[in-house]
């Protein structure tokens, strides 16, 4: 039932629509970063990318695929990257939804309350975090974090054109887990992604958000 | 408008003075040029650009900018005086010239964006279809031209070195926002945009071929290679070396002794 809890907000992440519009702030823009440049680079321009080194392979942003949806219930923030795991030549060889989730203390109805994520670390072997894997279309499974931290550095309320258009999240992430009684590793992860409620859904309050 | 047709009666004086002191200058001839250039370089990023093309490998794309232009145009009008030897194949000439660089940059989409300023967390963007630049250079050329034959044909080739040496006059940025109404904000992105240079160089090797015999009004047609000195002719394109063609047309304002004129034949 626990587990039932976990997985059914990722599948509501993973079934929200996608956005409507493809307008130039939903693109993915990928800025190879400097030093490993199938990983992208650090930014806070809202590209819409995100990449981690995964074992031997990298986990990254895909053209075709909403890299970010996030979902918000009961206390809890589901943060969802969508993309591919590729080889050290660049050919994806399969899809990889990761999903991170964390309580937070504001409740969350709309994306522009994701500013509250500002400058915020998370120990994702918190007691209250879980870490989710879907890799291809099977069930995504959860992890056991030994170690891992997710660091929002910084949250920016977009305007475009004088209108209040998107939340631009920015931030680091790495980790440590067991699958299987196998530990695995992703390092030295980075997003930067813009969101609008087209990629957020807060659920209805039902009950009070649970406070950290 | 008014201010090129004033340009140009400037860089005109010259000219007419020269046509003035034509009986007392031996071997000196003056002449109008036009030409044109192309000149290649890359888009000039500024910080406050969104990048807006992916260099993802899947998607094909390898640059992150919005595009430019292939090249900055550069036009170019002016008056020169060339003074020759007593062979008549060695020539050193100078000049006024009045200078256009343009170049722009399109969005690779529909719009790019513009980061205007932020306050605290909140971050402003504007959308911009395209910017447009022209920058007007008054310049003073220095050229040395060698003609490799002696005899004095009808068609004759010659290789040129040139430098020029120019300041700017002033500049005509064009902006089309994807939002009609915030032109208001034409001013703060003017403002936040890297200004051109004021002083740029460049020199060009060059061939051509002269057309006319010395004493008839002889036109002289070239291709260069312009090679900048300094690329910040615009700001919005780095600018670094191209072709250029160039058009001469200098009138018989060389007269010469019927000695002279034996010495020739």
């Amino acid at each position: 039932m626990k587990t039932l809890k976990h997985i059914l907000p990722v599948i509501a992440a993973l079934l929200l629509p996608p956005a409507c519009s493809r307008d130039e702030m939903d693109k993915t823009v990928f800025i190879p970063d400097e030093n490993d440049r199938k990983l992208p680079a650090y930014t806070e321009w809202g590209y819409n990318s995100f990449g981690a080194k995964y074992e031997r392979s990298y986990f990254i942003v895909a053209g075709n695929m909403v890299p970010c949806k996030i979902t918000y219930r009961e206390g809890t923030l589901h943060f969802s990257l969508r993309g591919h795991v590729t080889g050290e030549v660049g050919y994806p060889y399969g899809k990889m939804t990761l999903t991170l989730s964390f309580p937070v203390s504001k409740k969350m109805e709309d994306y522009r309350d994701l500013m509250f994520l500002h400058n915020t670390k998370i120990d994702l072997t918190g007691n209250d975090c879980t870490v989710t894997i879907e890799n291809d279309s099977a069930v995504p499974v959860a992890v056991s974090p030994l170690r891992g931290c997710l660091t929002f550095k910084r949250a920016q309320l977009l305007s475009i054109d004088d209108q209040v258009s998107k939340v631009i999240l920015s931030g680091v992430f790495d980790m440590e887990y067991l699958t299987n009684n196998v530990v695995e590793a992703i390092e030295d992860g980075r997003f930067d992604v813009s969101i609008d409620n087209s990629d957020f859904y807060g659920y209805p309050t039902e009950t009070a958000g649970q406070d950290r | 408008m008014k201010n090129a047709y004033m340009v140009w009666l400037m860089l005109m004086i010259p000219f007419i003075a020269a046509q003035a002191r034509e009986k007392e200058t031996s071997r000196l001839r003056a002449g109008i040029e036009i030409g044109f250039a192309g000149i290649f370089g890359e888009i000039k990023l500024s910080d406050r650009m969104r990048e807006s093309k992916s260099a993802f490998p899947l998607d094909g794309a390898h640059c992150g900018l919005p595009e430019t232009n292939q090249a900055i145009n550069g036009f170019r009008t002016g008056v020169k005086a060339e003074y020759f030897t007593r062979n008549n194949r060695i020539g050193l000439a100078t000049g006024l010239l009045f200078e256009q660089y343009s170049a722009a940059v399109h969005a690779n989409g529909d719009y790019f964006f513009w980061q205007l300023h932020q306050e605290g967390l909140n971050t402003y963007y504007i959308r911009i279809k395209n910017m447009a630049q022209k920058n007007f250079y008054l310049g003073v050329p220095v050229e040395f031209r060698y003609l490799p034959y002696k005899r004095e044909l009808p068609v004759r080739i010659y290789f040129k070195l040139g430098g020029t040496f120019a300041c700017k006059l002033f500049t005509k940025n064009e902006f089309r926002f994807y939002d009609p109404s915030m032109k208001h904000y034409e001013a703060t992105v003017l403002r936040q945009m890297d200004k051109p240079s004021h002083f740029i160089a460049y020199i060009y090797p060059a061939v051509g071929l002269k057309i006319g015999r010395r004493m008839n009004p002889r036109i002289n047609v070239e291709i260069n290679i312009p090679v900048m000195l300094q690329s910040d002719a615009s700001s919005l394109y780095k600018s670094h070396a191209g072709f250029g063609m160039k058009l001469m047309v200098q009138l018989p304002v060389n007269i010469k002794t019927p000695v002279d004129r034996e010495s020739i034949q």
